[in-house]
């Protein structure tokens, strides 16, 4: 029998996250602070902008080409044994 | 020749050997560990029952379990100690292992004890999310909404 979470597209972990939130605003208030602040810490969604990605491009495409002299450099050196 | 090749075959029967399946050699002890990202309840501790909410219904965990792994719906765990005691959590998900030499493991995302959860607070978010259920757009939308009920529930039934 497959959950309806599970048919509506959602995973376990998106299941799990929620149960725990919901729990989490059950709390009391005396440990409620405490528990947010653990669980806030621990993930962190970083979104990258698209103009900062931009910038690593180069630097990306630099060392694929560096690693690509590198690995054709080790061929042709192989080759000569 | 006829009575040596009788006695090869007798020999077993004779000597008294046979070939059953092993006893159980498990003690009668589970290691039962039970932790949450922050807090550690049980570790490696012996106890005697451990009941679980699971995805596919609750069952009672008892020393030498068939091995499983299964993944945990928001309810109450209840540990029965050696000395008679019950105590009781509320995890709200997370997953418990069985391994063949009865140790128990039990993760869970969040675990509190009954006593830090408030029935009020479960009570207004539980309405809070049946309203939300009116204004949820596609299928994902309603079945997060229908999760957060059935979490909100779950605390509410835990806690009366």
């Amino acid at each position: 029998m497959v959950a309806y979470w599970r048919q509506a597209g959602l995973s376990y972990i998106r299941f799990s996250a929620i149960c725990a939130s919901a729990v989490r605003a059950a709390l009391k208030p005396q440990f409620k602070v405490e528990a947010l602040k653990v669980a806030e810490s621990s993930v962190k969604v970083y979104v990258p902008k698209a103009v900062a990605l931009g910038q690593y491009q180069l630097y990306i495409r630099l060392s694929m080409i560096i690693t690509l002299i590198i690995c054709s450099s080790q061929q042709i050196a192989s080759y000569h044994h | 020749m006829m009575a040596a090749r009788f006695l090869r075959c007798a020999l077993p029967v004779l000597r008294q050997a046979r070939c059953y399946a092993d006893a159980p050699s498990g003690s009668a002890q589970m290691s039962f560990t039970f932790a949450s990202p922050t807090q550690v309840y049980f570790k490696e501790a012996s106890v005697k029952q451990v009941d679980v909410p699971t995805l596919t219904g609750a069952f009672g965990i008892l020393p030498a379990h068939v091995p499983t792994l299964q993944v945990l719906r928001p309810g109450v765990v209840t540990v029965f100690n050696d000395d008679g005691s019950a105590a009781k959590f509320f995890v709200s998900s997370g997953s418990i292992t069985v391994n063949a030499d009865s140790s128990v493991q039990l993760l869970a995302e969040e675990a509190f004890p009954l006593d830090q959860l408030d029935v009020a607070a479960a009570k207004v978010n539980l309405e809070k999310a049946q309203s939300e259920m009116a204004s949820a757009s596609d299928e994902a939308a309603r079945a997060e909404v229908q999760i957060n009920i059935d979490a909100n529930e779950a605390i509410v039934k835990a806690l009366e």
